[in-house]
């Protein structure tokens, strides 16, 4: 019986571990990786990298699974999720979600106020003042960064990311 | 046990997740740039783009990839290449419908697929398909209007859509996204001739991407194409058979310009202009058509048609919450359709006949304003809005000597095309409001999508439609759907205001045709009645098994029934060597078929890319019942039209091999058989194969060089039996013009 039981579960994941690779999945990967390219200037007390996000209706679990058991910068990631920007607390990145679209400028403005690395989907978001943009061309994933904000006081981005990037000016 | 079921479902669900993700998540950011994500669609849903696989419909994507890899450069190609099912036929001594290339879903007409471009309605050409071909009785959609070089991808809808999109979504729905944001320049050319029969052919296209503030752009694309005629007469005729010789030009534009507030003004515009020359059929010396005096030898006149297509599309969007979107556009869109006939007479006017004629011409009109309307709450997606429409065609009379009886015979008009008259001259319009209303709704893994559509037209009144679509998901590889719709296609105006006046016959038995409005008195007095809308319901059924990540498994049923068709009534005789002929609706048909489809794609050991698409698409028509009193019911010809003139089935074996530098397309397709009708006999014609071939290299970053054929083995249908004029069917799903070898380069900058 418990053979039984095991052969199922195992059918059971290999029947499920065969669905189609999303924007979701790639989206939650690359916001980790590019994390990898910036360098947090100030002195970090924190003993987790954090990753908040804005308005969670994009990402379901995908981003708690993956990096349940992943280090970034050395240290164990924590996932955050807020509905208003108050909710803001410190965090290394603040992922923008695109049902956020109506709340962007004052997103936008108080995490350039904070020194917060922005990432989003949304059009025109590098442009408009947030840091890294992700966009898809033909199901491929692209980054915008905006050029204005690739060295502050709090985070500077490596140039092995900018060179991999559209570069675009923004903050207006 | 339900409790425990959910549990393992949870938990595997979060393995598999964790599973796919790391494996991701292993690769460096240069090898994350390169995953192709899962393809999207927007049709069939106004809730925002999905996973097409996923779909509660089926749904078939053509990437943009997948067509730049094909080297075919006309629309109606590219969907015979990817589509099984899709016909398109190469019609030639057709009068007007040799210039005009149009194409079917399913077996069903040109006019029963509705084509939309970046989601908005196409409108159709002004050509109304007269005589041996599988639109006969309908205008179509010209596909080539559209530069392929500027198509980002097209998504192709196979259900009854009426409910969603309006009239003419019966056998499915085509929408072509055109390039956005981010696609590289180019320029390419492309030379080709066909094996026998000459059709030498030489294209340039070039794309241009200007980015504008906040990821808006303006595309701009222009395609030049001349093309030679081919011929493949039968030994002893005169009348050549082939492809007409044609120079065509478009123009496209796509532009997004986002502004301050979330608002996004959008637009897009296509331009088309074709010269296109073909022959009608040889007048023999002594024929009572000829006049020896001035064609000693007989003559072969021309039909030449000039056509202006364009259409324009301007729009404003945005968000008045994170939940609640709109959207406002207007979209006009023209065709002009104008005979011309070329080495000819007139016989009625003996030496004093011209032999050049302008022999009138079709317009057709469309303007189309939409406010849409989205919001979303908890699981619920509602989507709403308003559509109206107006509509006008006309019919501009040719020049006298066209169509005029000059007493020296009985033998009026330019031979070839007649001209119109001015009793054909007609400027009619009609207009239509719609209201349409959408809800989807999730539930687990419970998908539902509900739609009603609410249309009413100045001229024959209102119709309701209503559709559900569902889909359950078994497991995250497995998903079941099932939808059930009413659709209905409106009488065109070009059905229900066409009119001419022409010459059919043999050689030397000759009678006068008139092609009726149903409104006229004669067309009464032999039984025409008001047109009214085509009707239809609509099942379909199958499910989706993604077997592993990279393979998958899609198979649908499904069974349209159209009642009251749109045909031209048999010819029917009245007073002296004259017959007439008009609209109606004539039958009431079924069909029903299967579409499988299967996806694979793998990483080779060399580290190169293969993808294979086989599909198949089986469909079946069959009349149920007659309307009509005009003797339909007994022509085998038209009887045949709607059964069997188009492919049963069809086969496509698609594969891609891409190592860079090399990439190598391979088509391979089977069209069914399908017989014609020719001096009440009846043949039918053997499947065929036809294999198609692509193998480019890229020289540079830049630059990349190809060559290939399209049916490179040089297959032909089978003869004629019974026609002793023309070697080939018309019908034809592959065309007649056998081998076709091309060259071709690009440069990306």
């Amino acid at each position: 019986m418990q053979i039984i039981k095991f052969i199922f579960i195992i059918s059971f994941i290999l029947s499920n571990l065969y669905g189609a690779s999303s924007e979701d999945e790639l989206k939650a990967v690359v916001i980790g990786k590019v994390s990898h390219f910036i360098k947090w200037k100030k002195e970090d007390t924190s003993k987790e990298f954090i990753i908040t996000v804005f308005q969670n209706h994009a990402f379901d679990s995908h981003l708690d699974i993956l990096y349940k058991d992943k280090k970034i910068h050395n240290k164990p990631v924590k996932i955050n999720y807020v509905e208003n920007i108050q909710e803001i607390e410190f965090t290394h990145i603040l992922y923008v979600t695109k049902h956020s679209q109506k709340d962007q400028e004052a997103i936008i403005k108080h995490t350039q106020k904070n020194s917060i690395v922005t990432i989003s989907e949304n059009k025109g978001f590098a442009q408009r003042g947030g840091v890294i943009q992700l966009y898809f061309v033909s199901q491929k994933i692209r980054l915008k960064i905006n050029n204005e904000v690739t060295d502050t006081p709090n985070f500077k981005i490596s140039s092995r990311l900018l060179s991999i990037a559209k570069i675009v000016k923004g903050n207006d | 046990m339900h409790y425990r079921f959910i549990k393992l479902k949870l938990f595997s669900l979060l393995v598999t997740q964790a599973l796919f993700s790391n494996e991701l998540y292993e690769k460096s950011l240069d090898e994350l740039f390169a995953v192709e994500t899962e393809l999207k669609a927007n049709i069939g849903s106004r809730s925002g783009s999905r996973d097409f696989l996923y779909s509660n419909v089926p749904i078939k994507v053509i990437t943009n990839k997948q067509i730049k890899n094909s080297g075919l450069k006309r629309l109606t190609k590219v969907l015979q290449y990817f589509v099984a099912g899709f016909n398109s036929q190469t019609p030639a001594i057709n009068d007007g419908s040799d210039h005009v290339s149009v194409g079917t879903l399913r077996g069903l007409n040109p006019d029963q697929v509705l084509v939309l471009v970046n989601g908005k309605r196409l409108h159709s050409s002004a050509l109304v398909h007269l005589y041996g071909t599988i639109g006969k009785g309908s205008s179509g959609v010209d596909l080539n209007i559209i530069p392929v070089i500027m198509i980002e991808h097209i998504e192709i809808l196979s259900d009854g859509a009426a409910a969603q999109y309006g009239s003419d979504a019966i056998a499915g729905v085509i929408n072509i996204i055109l390039k956005a944001n981010g696609h590289q320049n180019s320029v390419s050319s492309k030379i080709g001739t066909n094996l026998d029969g000459g059709g030498n052919t030489i294209q340039g296209d070039i794309f241009y991407y200007t980015a504008l503030d906040y990821d808006g752009y303006v595309n701009i694309a222009a395609s030049i194409q001349d093309r030679q005629r081919t011929n493949h007469e039968r030994e002893g005729e005169n009348t050549p058979l082939g492809q007409p010789k044609s120079q065509n030009f478009t123009l496209a534009l796509n532009i997004l310009s986002p502004q301050e507030n979330d608002i996004n003004i959008y637009g897009d515009a296509l331009f088309n202009y074709r010269d296109s020359i073909n022959n009608a059929f040889y007048r023999d010396a002594n024929s009572n058509r000829n006049n020896v005096e001035i064609y000693p030898n007989g003559f072969l006149p021309k039909i030449n048609a000039k056509i202006y297509d364009t259409s324009l599309t301007l729009g404003i969007n945005g968000e008045i919450t994170n939940n609640t979107s709109w959207d406002l556009s207007q979209k006009i869109g023209y065709n002009s359709f104008h005979y011309y006939v070329r080495d000819s007479l007139n016989n009625s006017m003996g030496l004093n006949s011209p032999t050049s004629f302008d022999s009138g011409g079709l317009s057709f009109l469309q303007a189309t304003t939409n406010l849409d309307m989205r919001h979303k709450f908890s699981s619920f997606n509602i989507a709403g809005g308003l559509e109206f429409r107006y509509e006008n065609f006309a019919i501009k009379a040719g020049d006298e000597a066209s169509y005029k009886n000059g007493g020296y015979s009985n033998n009026a008009g330019a031979q070839g095309f007649p001209g119109f008259q001015p009793k054909n001259v007609v400027d009619s319009y009609r207009h239509n409001i719609a209201a349409y209303l959408q809800i989807d709704k999730k539930i687990n893994d419970f998908s539902f999508k509900l739609a009603t559509r609410f249309e009413n037209y100045s001229d024959f009144g209102a119709t309701n439609d209503y559709k559900l679509s569902l889909s359950y998901r078994v497991k995250d590889s497995l998903l079941l759907r099932a939808s059930g719709s009413t659709g209905f296609h409106a009488p065109s105006l070009s059905q229900s205001q066409f009119s001419t006046t022409g010459i059919s016959g043999t050689q030397n038995n000759l009678s006068k045709t008139d092609t009726l409005r149903t409104s006229d008195p004669l067309a009464i007095s032999l039984g025409a009645k008001e047109l009214k809308a085509e009707e239809s319901l609509h099942f379909t059924s199958g499910f989706v098994y993604q077997i592993q990540n990279n393979l998958s498994l899609s198979a649908d049923y499904f069974y349209t029934k159209i009642d009251d068709r749109i045909m031209i009534t048999r010819n029917i005789p009245y007073g002296e060597k004259s017959i007439a002929r008009f609209f109606t609706n004539a039958v009431n048909t079924k069909t029903q078929g299967i579409d499988v489809a299967i996806k694979y794609e793998t990483k080779l050991k060399n580290n190169a890319n293969l993808n294979i698409n086989a599909s198949y698409s089986y469909s079946k028509t069959k009349i149920l019942s007659f309307n009509d009193t005009t003797g339909i019911s007994d022509s085998m010809k038209e009887i045949n039209r709607i059964e069997n003139t188009q492919p049963k089935d069809y086969i496509k074996l698609y594969f891609n091999y891409e190592l860079d530098p090399v990439n190598v397309a391979l088509n391979i397709s089977r069209y069914g058989e399908f017989s014609d009708v020719y001096n009440s006999q009846l043949q039918t014609f053997s499947p065929q194969w036809s294999t198609d071939l692509d193998v480019s290299y890229k020289i540079s970053n830049q630059t990349r060089l190809a060559i290939g054929g399209t049916n490179i083995f040089d297959t032909y249908p089978e003869k004629n039996r019974s026609n002793d004029r023309l070697a080939y069917s018309q019908y034809s799903p592959f065309g007649y013009n056998g081998a076709y070898y091309y060259v071709r380069a690009s440069y990306e900058f």
